[in-house]
């Protein structure tokens, strides 16, 4: 299809191979982690589901949100934020803007866990908006996979500047895999049978990879455009077009009205704006924030997920005191715009919410497909170079990241669910993750190939087939529970644990089943021990 | 002798094109997409909603250093890969400094 010249098309291959190889591990995390993170909804309610998952927003909560406003401070009534935790409990985070030490823009407040269906307050912290978010007991584990994904668990800007970088990579490995194709049509359909191990690698690598190709560049693109928009991108440009005036940039982006809080006044009735909301969107909204609460031009801003068929998510705008609605306002600015439309297809198309369940299934199976591509490309570059002691060291690495991960992973919802309504389960999500993650490091280390690739297969079937049984004993509904509440969620990843832990358990019976029988030893080159 | 030494001279010439490829590839393509992301809104239209000159220059980075990261790398011409590299850095760098030295941006 792509017809370069000889040496063109060595850099090419050269520029995928080594974009891969440099930067591949980190980007099988960056990926694996963002297509768990796909589901960061149905994780929350299948690690918190303990009853009925009723809406929030479909409960009254206008009294609620009135008797908790008269139990904070006067000065966090500047405007409160209504948001749905991973419990499904209502959160009101009552705060104001003020600037931290560090000279960033931050809001401080009180925020108020609260039971929807009876208005009890189950929990009430204060602090800063991105600490109280921190401390979340019931969002820990869905947290701390998107955190991973977002930022490789390193402090900001760092771990966005990385995964920025990252995206680039595989940006660049996407253009050049796409143009070193020859015969990029026949080359999707060839699958060729035999025994030469790296042919039949190498053309399951590039069927999966040209198939996914779309994807994968939609991904990398879009990701490339989050971890640098927040990371430098915006606070350079405010720098350039507003001289510095990060407070005027946020306005315009954001398209904040700014209005001068009026005389105090009763706020409206919330319930008939949600109402209204509802019945203009189709939906109930997934967050609800009001300025100047309790004042005159108060404005409560209502959003929404894309309304059936469209990719972009929907915000409307009301007076507060009236409840009258006023607009529906694009994501950036206040009005529709060019820019706003992109960043908001943008959004959708990288987090797969904008067709429900559907649009997430398929992609976390075309994340699948990435993760796969990812790890393959990498087993065919260390496999035609198996030869030298260097690569060998590399493979060795590989082989501790490939099965670490996953497992550490599953570590860590493992320790979520030990900790599970503590406060120690901050601190044991992640740590139960750095724990396995050393743990088989040092298996690795110490165990050779076979015994370790074996070692890992069982271990990650066990992991994830007692995943659902671990969450059961820590409180979790069970599947008839589940069910009886509407919690599909709980049975519908329990299923898929399983089922992923029994086709771990295939591999594990095969990975020592087939060394037994042909009693190959670690000390030989890959390319003659079978895949 | 001489076919050996002039041998060795063209092989470090080529070793010294490949390394002068490899800084145009990596950080001077990450510099000139830095500077053409912070001088775009300096041109690019506003648009209706007034924010287009914010929003577009962060979009069109990643295609941008992709762009000039593979033009560096495949270009068999190595002087226009300077050339084009140093031409759009020096252009987006002097609006920048315009805008900053407080001349008006034509």
């Amino acid at each position: 299809m792509f017809s370069w010249p000889q040496r063109e098309t060595k850099v090419l291959v050269a520029i995928h191979g080594w974009s891969g190889v440099i930067l591949g591990l980190l980007l099988y995390a960056v990926v694996l982690t963002g297509t768990i993170a796909v589901l960061d909804r149905e994780i929350g309610r299948w690690s918190t589901g303990q009853g009925p998952t009723a809406n929030p927003f479909d409960q009254p909560i206008s009294e609620v949100v009135e008797k908790l406003s008269k139990k904070v401070g006067r000065a966090y009534r500047e405007d409160v934020s209504l948001s749905i935790n991973a419990a499904g409990n209502l959160v009101a985070f009552f705060h104001k803007h003020i600037r931290r030490v560090d000279g960033r823009l931050s809001d401080r407040g009180m925020a108020f866990e609260v039971d929807p269906a009876t208005g009890e307050i189950l929990n009430r912290r204060e602090g800063f908006f991105v600490e109280l978010r921190k401390e979340d007991r019931s969002s820990a584990l869905s947290r701390f996979f998107i955190d991973t994904h977002v930022r490789l668990y390193l402090p900001h800007p760092w771990g966005l500047l990385l995964t920025g970088v990252l995206g680039f990579a595989m940006l660049v490995a996407s253009i050049s895999g796409l143009f070193m194709h020859r015969h990029l049509v026949t080359d999707i359909f060839t699958l060729r049978s035999g025994r030469n191990f790296l042919l039949n690698a190498r053309d399951r690598h590039t069927v999966a990879a040209t198939w996914g190709l779309p994807f994968s560049f939609l991904l990398a693109f879009t990701g490339t455009f989050f971890s640098f928009a927040g990371s430098f991108a915006l606070p350079a440009l405010a720098m350039v077009a507003f001289g510095g005036n990060q407070m005027e940039a946020i306005k315009v982006l954001f398209g904040t009205e700014q209005l001068r809080p009026g005389p105090r006044i009763k706020t409206g009735d919330l319930d008939r704006i949600i109402a209204d909301a509802r019945a203009r969107t189709g939906s109930p909204p997934r967050s609800m924030s009001i300025e100047h609460y309790g004042r005159q031009n108060v404005r409560v801003t209502t959003e929404h997920v894309p309304a059936a068929g469209e990719l972009q998510s929907q915000t409307l705008i009301y007076e507060g005191v009236s409840g009258e609605y006023l607009r529906h306002k694009p994501g950036l600015g206040t009005t529709p715009s060019f820019g706003s439309a992109v960043v908001s297809v943008i959004a959708s198309l990288h987090f797969g919410n904008f067709a429900g369940i559907v649009s997430k299934a398929v992609w976390v199976a075309l994340g699948v497909a990435s993760t796969y591509v990812i790890l393959s490309g990498l087993q065919l570059w260390l496999r035609r170079r198996d030869e030298s002691p260097g690569w060998r060291a590399y493979e060795k690495l590989f082989d501790i990241v490939a099965f670490g991960l996953p497992l550490s992973l599953a570590a860590s919802a493992i320790g979520f669910f030990m900790f599970f309504g503590t406060e120690h389960v901050i601190f044991w999500t992640p740590g139960a993750f750095a724990v396995s993650a050393i743990a088989i490091t040092l298996l690795g280390l110490l165990l050779d190939q076979r015994q370790f690739a074996g070692t890992m297969w069982a271990s990650l079937t066990l992991a994830l087939l007692s995943l659902p049984v671990v969450r059961m004993a820590a409180g979790g509904s069970n599947w008839w529970q589940a069910l009886m509440d509407g919690q599909t969620s709980v049975v519908g990843i329990d299923l898929l644990l399983t089922v992923i832990g029994c086709l771990a358990a295939l591999k594990a019976y095969r990975q020592f089943n087939t060394a037994s029988r042909l009693g190959y030893s670690a000390s030989e080159p890959l390319t003659k021990r079978p895949m | 002798m001489a076919a050996a030494q002039a041998g060795g001279g063209a092989s470090l010439a080529s070793w010294g094109r490949a390394c002068l490829r490899a800084v145009f590839a990596g950080p001077i393509a990450l510099i000139v997409s830095i500077l053409i992301l912070l001088a775009m809104p300096l041109w690019f239209p506003v648009g209706i909603g007034g924010i287009d000159h914010l929003v577009m220059p962060v979009v069109t980075f990643p295609l941008t250093w992709a762009v000039l990261f593979f033009h560096a790398c495949l270009d068999r011409r190595l002087l226009r890969v300077v050339l084009v590299s140093l031409i759009l850095g020096a252009v987006n760098f002097a609006l920048i400094v315009e805008k900053f030295s407080g001349a008006p941006a034509s």
